[in-house]
């Protein structure tokens, strides 16, 4: 075994540690991958999304899972006291990664345009109530 | 109005089951796409008083709807006593008891003006991850009572601890920036203990910034919730007593009757979505219930600190902050 094979065959593979202690910081999750799919290409892939639950897992699934090219995405939290979310993605065109960003940019931009109506029909509710007073 | 022009999908309640459209399709195979997202998303505020903020999401997938409201109640941030000091406490109420209560108190501290505490702060904190009250109170007998008295009020004194009592002690610059009732208990009339003459609390309190997950404390809102829009349609004409036995099988204000004693729907919005109305056989069949799959009515009740508004709004922005952060680190990569 080389050393680069026991480097994969290690259970997390941390992206980044320095981004992930910044996240901590700011009370946020940080992402990692599931070893075990080295076999079946770039379009299968676990992630492991630490400090994140069903909030973000459920939302996320939704959106990817719609994606024509996604054969399957879903998301387990393997145990309830452990601050822990696996994210799967299989697709047999693209990379799970890119998918994965593809689909947490939709999200963010979901809540853009959320953002931007409620606003718009705050700012139109408090209008007509300072019209009628 | 936005709900009256599109084709509604429908979940039918019937007597025994829940069924869904045999045309409606929409959650199974919808593809996403920002655009359609954009397109079908209709907000509509409908009341935003003391009693709370309520409003229609319309267009929303049921996770998304969920998770704003999973993020109002324990992923906005709101500031709380963390830390109790107990440095006398001869009252009846054990001190982590006391401690407890403490911080379950409301507080009006803006906490998008403080940090959170790190790893590296100290015990002490600072003035811009930090708030201290005190509370000191001493329960004594008044001199004046008379011996027939009997009303606790006039026997003794401060033997009610209220939220009232405490007081705020400014930290660095803290009192140049606040003022003593922009920080302080939301309500001064929580009853926190009953003390005796001789009892006595000396407590200093530590107010941090955190999130609700972590403690229900921290919470902004007192709920958050949603439902969906109940829809009910009159297939015949109801009229006489069954239009009155009707009336009387929904939530008061849902069901009129008209001057020739027919029944009519009236608004159905309010409706608790009981299904009554099929415990009679006579009526059986003259009412069809449903609710609009996709129409969500979030009613948000704020604890104080901020508006039920500004608490949906924190929210998104939450959802949206953990979206970037992931991005960014898949960038980095």
């Amino acid at each position: 075994m080389t050393t680069q094979s026991i480097a994969e065959a290690c259970a997390l593979h941390v992206f980044c540690k320095q981004t992930k202690e910044y996240l901590n910081q700011l009370k946020m999750g940080a992402l990692a991958e599931l070893a075990g799919d080295e076999k079946n290409g770039e379009g299968s892939r676990t992630f492991v999304f630490t400090n994140e639950g069903h909030t973000l897992g459920n939302a996320l699934k939704t959106i990817i899972a719609r994606y024509p090219e996604v054969d399957f995405c879903g998301y387990t939290i393997p145990h309830p006291t452990e601050q822990k979310l696996h994210f799967r993605i299989q697709s047999h065109r693209d990379r799970a990664i890119d998918i994965l960003k593809r689909g947490l940019e939709d999200l963010e931009g979901l809540c853009d345009h959320t953002i931007v109506t409620f606003e718009k029909e705050m700012a139109d509710f408090n209008a007509v109530k300072v019209e009628n007073t | 109005m936005a709900s009256t022009m599109r084709k509604e999908p429908l979940l039918y309640m019937e007597e025994y089951r829940v069924k869904q459209d045999p045309q409606d399709y929409g959650l199974a195979d919808d593809v996403f796409s920002i655009q359609a997202y954009k397109e079908k998303l209709h907000i509509k505020i409908v009341k935003n008083d003391e009693d709370g903020l309520e409003f229609d999401l319309i267009g929303v997938y049921p996770a998304i709807a969920n998770a704003f409201r999973r993020l109002m109640l324990s992923d906005v941030p709101s500031m709380a006593i963390e830390k109790v000091y107990i440095y006398n406490n001869t009252s009846i109420i054990q001190d982590e008891v006391l401690a407890h209560r403490m911080g379950l108190l409301p507080l009006r501290a803006d906490p998008r003006l403080f940090a959170y505490r790190t790893e590296e702060s100290t015990e002490a904190g600072t003035e811009q991850d930090t708030l201290e009250f005190e509370l000191k109170v001493k329960c004594s007998r008044r001199r004046d009572a008379g011996k027939d008295q009997s009303n606790f009020d006039d026997i003794y004194k401060n033997h009610k601890v209220y939220s009232g009592h405490l007081k705020w002690l400014p930290k660095g610059k803290q009192a140049q920036i606040y003022n003593e009732s922009a920080v302080n208990c939301i309500h001064d009339d929580i009853l926190i203990a009953q003390l005796r003459p001789g009892h006595e609390l000396d407590l200093r309190l530590v107010a941090v910034k955190g999130l609700g997950r972590d403690h229900a404390k921290f919470s902004p809102v007192a709920t958050a919730t949603y439902r969906l829009l109940p829809l009910i349609k009159l297939n015949r004409e109801v009229s006489g007593k069954d239009a009155y036995l009707l009336q009387s099988c929904f939530s008061p204000g849902v069901i009129g009757i008209d001057e020739n004693e027919t029944a009519y729907v009236k608004d159905a919005r309010y409706d608790t979505c009981s299904r009554n109305v099929y415990r009679y056989p006579q009526l059986n069949d003259a009412v069809t219930l449903a609710r609009i799959r996709d129409h969500y009515i979030f009613s948000v009740e704020s604890v104080g600190a901020l508006k039920p508004d500004v608490i949906f709004l924190e929210a998104v922005k939450v959802l949206k902050r953990k979206c970037r952060a992931f991005i960014d680190e898949i960038e980095a990569e």
